[in-house]
């Protein structure tokens, strides 16, 4: 009686084990294409950045910032809507966050005056009191400054 | 990009050569029939013990390079083989093999369904990078500045700047030595390297049952494990709890084996991923206590106190050296996910009893939904309960029951103390961590059923 109900029980596990197994092949196919497609036709810099553009970043700024801020140097991010405009808050909260992915081997440093270089995503540098031995222009309302000590 | 491909090739060589020198100094490879059945494990385990290494010498300020972790596989070589000169051969027990064509039939479409899943993960892994928040907020991050920076470096900028400063290095120390192998920080390569220990952690987890669970039940048992979506989701995220969870669960396994068979080998094997898990994600320590407790439970600790004691002692030592390095560095962690002292004020706690009831009412429909861990938990306490049903292998039954519980219970307690809001902190981990349970119970499903259906044949 006991080796029955035993068979039984295992029968049935078996079976829920085997039956959510083929119910999840399909899905399993599909989300392999899902991903495969998302990344279709992208190089493997756009690939790089794919994250960034998620949020609605300006990622080929940060191309151009790391192509300027010399690897090593300390470098603060400061955001804002000057003369840009932003899909969500979220893209600006995201924009310093990103910044410290992409632009390492330089150093993200949260206080603009400890750093060498400012990158503004849509922010103000003359609100920071800081000179500068000159400032880039990556596009409009994305500029990359040196500080001046 | 081919010649990033040699180097992760030359990488994962050096985690073959390490993990084999290991096994052959507990005993278990000795000649090259064996060496070719514990290939997947030695992949593995020289990945585990490599982690820990490579992350021991960061904590003492070491750089990082590779000639530096080529040294440390002839280190871990050198042990393997003076312990291979005292300790005795103890081959594996054989793999257990199918005599009819019913169980052959059925062996061979579990390992299909397993081939088709890697087909499809490998696929997956080719088109992923950097995609998830906390993987370039922070992981990926801290693995750059390993690579870059040489160490883990507490100045501006440099790893401690970032997130989580207190996660402890395992899972950005071993990117970071991807990067070194590929002598290029391409984070776009590092997919393929997780699937390539995806495939040896599966590949270990069938040498470690092949003695013991019958090709007919172990091999689907494993297609469904690579088929659940959480650990499909993990493969080639970066995230640290892909290596917690594949660290977590071979650690499970080989504790479920020592209590079946009291094997120093199995105990060995269980302590080195403990240390390893420990090392790749803070939760780890909640996961080693949770299966250290139910070995002291169950696995009559009277009797093997030593192989306890190795098991207590390596993740313990693990979660010392990790403490020691950031109290000595004075790391300042701003946003700490939970105060492990809280958990003994009381009146904390009493005031927050509204975080335990919405975790209890969320982890438990995660931890049960198929759409994230399959039937993963409820088939094996299915499993546990038929076992103690029949009385059979009860001391197996009631570890694979604790530790699934105390690990649940675990992760409730931590939202319970934690301190980010406890929705926001639901939604942006309860599935994560409910797939370290799931994938738990994943783990011992196939020796449970193969004890169940043992049970059908005795009486």
């Amino acid at each position: 009686m006991r080796r029955r109900v035993v068979l039984a029980a295992c029968g049935v596990l078996i079976s829920a084990a085997v039956g959510v197994s083929i119910w999840r092949i399909p899905d399993a196919a599909r989300d392999a294409q899902r991903n495969v497609d998302a990344v279709a036709g992208l190089g493997r810099l756009d690939r790089a950045l794919a994250a960034g553009r998620e949020f609605d970043l300006e990622t080929e700024t940060y191309v151009s910032a790391a192509q300027v801020i010399p690897p090593g140097a300390t470098y603060a991010v400061i955001t804002g809507t000057h003369g840009i405009t932003v899909s969500s808050q979220l893209s600006l909260f995201k924009a310093p966050v990103f910044a410290g992915y992409w632009l390492l081997p330089r150093r993200l440093v949260a206080d603009p005056h400890q750093a060498d270089w400012i990158y503004s995503y849509g922010g103000d540098l003359s609100s920071l009191g800081l000179k500068y031995k000159r400032v880039i222009v990556l596009k409009p309302g994305w500029e990359v400054a040196e500080v001046a000590r | 990009v081919i010649h990033e491909s040699f180097g992760l090739l030359g990488l994962n060589v050096g985690f073959v050569v390490a993990g084999m020198a290991l096994l052959a100094g507990l005993g278990l490879v000795r000649d090259w029939r064996a060496a070719l059945r514990w290939l997947p494990l030695a992949l593995v385990l020289g990945w585990a013990a490599t982690g820990m290494a490579v992350s021991v010498t960061l904590m003492a300020g070491i750089g990082l390079s590779a000639l530096l972790v080529i040294v440390l596989w002839g280190l871990l070589a050198g042990i393997g083989l003076v312990l291979a000169q005292v300790v005795p051969a103890r081959p594996a027990p054989p793999l257990l093999r199918e005599r009819t064509l019913a169980g052959r039939a059925i062996a061979g479409a579990g390992a299909l369904v397993l081939v088709f899943s890697f087909w499809e993960l490998c696929r997956r892994a080719l088109a992923s990078g950097p995609f998830d928040n906390d993987v370039w907020a922070f992981w990926l991050p801290k693995a750059k500045t390993i690579a870059y920076f040489g160490g883990l470096d507490t100045h501006l900028g440099g790893f401690t700047s970032y997130p989580h400063a207190d996660y402890p290095p395992f899972t950005p120390a071993m990117e970071a030595v991807s990067f070194k192998f590929m002598a290029a920080v391409d984070p776009l390569m590092l997919p393929i390297q997780h699937w390539v220990l995806a495939v040896g952690f599966i590949g270990a987890l069938a040498t470690l049952l092949g003695g013991r669970v019958r090709p007919a039940v172990l091999w689907p048992s494993l297609a469904m494990l690579a088929l659940i979506p959480t650990f499909d989701n993990f493969v080639g995220s970066g995230l640290g709890e892909e290596p917690l969870v594949e660290l977590f669960a071979l650690a499970v396994v080989a504790a479920a084996l020592w209590l079946l068979d009291p094997e120093p080998r199995t105990a060995a094997l269980c302590a080195i991923f403990l240390a390893a898990g420990v090392l790749a994600k803070n939760e780890g320590a909640m996961l080693a206590a949770a299966l250290l407790l139910m070995l002291i439970a169950t696995g009559r600790p009277h009797r093997h106190p030593v192989a306890l004691a190795a098991m207590i002692a390596a993740p313990a030592l693990a979660f010392a050296s990790w403490r020691i390095w950031l109290s000595a560095n004075d790391v300042a962690v701003v946003d700490r996910d939970f105060r492990l002292q809280d958990i003994f004020d009381f009146s904390y706690l009493g005031d927050r009893t509204d975080r335990l009831r919405i975790a209890l009412g969320t982890l438990p429909r995660d931890l049960f939904d198929p759409q994230y861990l399959l039937l993963s938990a409820p088939l094996t306490l299915a499993l546990v309960a038929v076992l103690l049903f029949v009385r059979r292998q009860v001391r197996l039954a009631l570890f694979s029951l604790g530790t699934v519980v105390l690990a649940f219970f675990g992760y409730a307690l931590i939202y319970w103390i934690g301190l980010p809001e406890i929705h926001f902190y639901l939604d942006s981990s309860a599935i994560r961590l409910m797939t370290d349970v799931g994938l738990t119970a994943a783990v011992l499903f196939p020796l449970l059923l193969s004890e169940a259906l043992a049970a059908t044949r005795r009486e």
